[in-house]
């Protein structure tokens, strides 16, 4: 049985109390969500930490709501089970509510945020290719005040977000979809919907009858951040989804992705997913 | 070590135990609270032999502090049952279809079925399986613990 290394945990039930305590303990300190990320890398000592501040407690972080004319908003702390558990998810946000329902097992989607899975910030995090093609903002909070990032903003890197020492992630804002948007998630893993994504892509279109009007293609584990696949945007803005423009489309996202070759897959392998992906999502969203 | 006190309901009882902060559920309820039923596998959430029922949602105790406890609500394996004298209907089903190898994922495994069928309480095959997602079974007898489940519901589903 792998321990958790000595540890002193904090339990602050308001956000100024986050505020002082990162203060007073600065590097040593890390924030947590529900830790199914953060205590695993603890255990396998691939992570330190001298002071943990457990976000659960504080105060009006725990909500998630959908207003149809402010959208989605969705507290740091709000397990990813009760965002797939909110009617107006599944019906005005899909590609949200699968890429949830693929996320890892029940019992960590009863423990895990989506504030957590955005804040660590991995190339493969399953909420952020949705989020992103549904224009999420990140509203972050420290004792200065508050500030919102976009998300194509808050992720700069692997493991590496805008927040700066002080700062919280307080919610996420989803804007209320546009009407007529169509949206899907697909993933693909080797193994089974448990694992880690070899790719994970979004896709979502809005209409001016038979022609895109807005494309959003967002491409997760093939480059450093989750990324969009703007040249693949492009091709499809202002034309109809015949088999040709797919077919370009699907070859240009492949294109333009920067895949690396690790265990999960090689470059070559992710670049023939995000082609096959992108035309299977173009297909089914076009149909 | 620091330790701070917990207080937390476990199968309807009330505890206060002093824990230290590193001290993860899985360790407070099989080492200080000598509820063994619980088994403490991989500790890292992959296997699911820790599942227990936090305020009602199947969590694994090994990726959960026990201060994270404070006034929750927990069931472990030992409360599942209605009494000493019967089983809960899952655990008949899983007795009944021999849905038990060695035993060692057997408390998660019945922990899940008993949140999965709280949630929806006619799974079809393929939800029963994926809501076991998070429990593996090392002796791969998946076969008669997703029979075991059908069988509950559909015994459920004729009584009604």
């Amino acid at each position: 049985m792998i321990k958790l290394p000595s540890l002193e945990f904090h339990s602050p039930g308001t956000l100024e109390e986050v505020f002082a305590l990162l203060a007073t303990h600065g590097e040593s300190a890390r924030l947590m969500g529900g830790g199914t990320d953060l205590l695993p890398r603890l255990k396998r000592r691939n992570a330190e930490c001298q002071h943990l501040i457990g976000l659960r407690q504080v105060e009006g972080l725990g909500e998630v709501s959908f207003d149809e004319g402010t959208g989605l908003a969705i507290g740091a702390t709000a397990l990813l089970a009760q965002v797939a558990e909110l009617p107006a998810v599944g019906r005005h946000y899909p590609a949200l509510a699968a890429a949830i329902d693929r996320l890892a097992t029940p019992q960590v989607r009863n423990k895990a945020g989506v504030a957590g899975n955005l804040c660590n910030a991995s190339p493969c995090a399953d909420t952020a290719t949705p989020l992103l093609a549904y224009g999420a903002r990140v509203v972050i909070a420290s004792a200065a005040g508050r500030r919102e990032v976009g998300l194509a903003d808050f992720i700069v890197g692997p493991g590496a977000t805008v927040l700066e020492p002080g700062e919280v992630v307080e919610r996420v804002l989803v804007p209320p979809p546009p009407e007529g948007l169509r949206s899907i998630f697909f993933k693909f893993s080797p193994r089974s919907k448990v694992d880690i994504a070899a790719v994970n892509l979004t896709l979502a279109l809005t209409f001016d009858g038979e022609r895109v009007d807005e494309a959003k293609l967002c491409l997760g584990t093939v480059a450093p951040t989750p990324m969009r696949a703007e040249r693949a945007e492009g091709i499809l803005t202002g034309q109809a989804l015949d088999a040709q423009r797919i077919e370009e489309a699907a070859q240009a996202a492949s294109r333009e992705c920067q895949p690396i070759t690790d265990f999960r897959a090689s470059e070559e392998y992710k670049r023939r997913l995000v082609y096959v992906l992108t035309k299977r999502a173009l297909e089914t969203l076009s149909s | 070590m620091q330790r701070t006190i917990v207080n937390l309901t476990v199968n309807g009882d009330a505890y206060c135990a002093a824990v230290t902060h590193n001290a993860t559920l899985v360790e407070l309820l099989r080492d200080e609270l000598r509820l063994t039923g619980t088994k403490a596998g991989c500790a890292t959430g992959d296997c699911g032999a820790c599942t227990v029922l936090m305020n009602g949602r199947a969590i694994n105790s090994c990726l959960t502090l026990a201060l994270e406890a404070e006034g929750a609500q927990i069931t472990t394996i030992e409360g599942i049952a209605p009494s000493g004298d019967e089983l809960h209907p899952v655990q008949e089903a899983f007795v009944l279809h021999g849905a038990i190898q060695c035993g060692f994922c057997t408390p998660g495994m019945v922990v899940s079925s008993v949140e999965l069928l709280e949630n929806n309480p006619q799974p079809s095959e393929e939800e029963i399986r994926r809501g076991l997602d998070g429990n593996l079974c090392r002796c791969t007898g998946y076969t008669k613990i997703v029979d075991a489940i059908e069988a509950v519901t559909v015994k459920e589903g004729s009584g009604r």
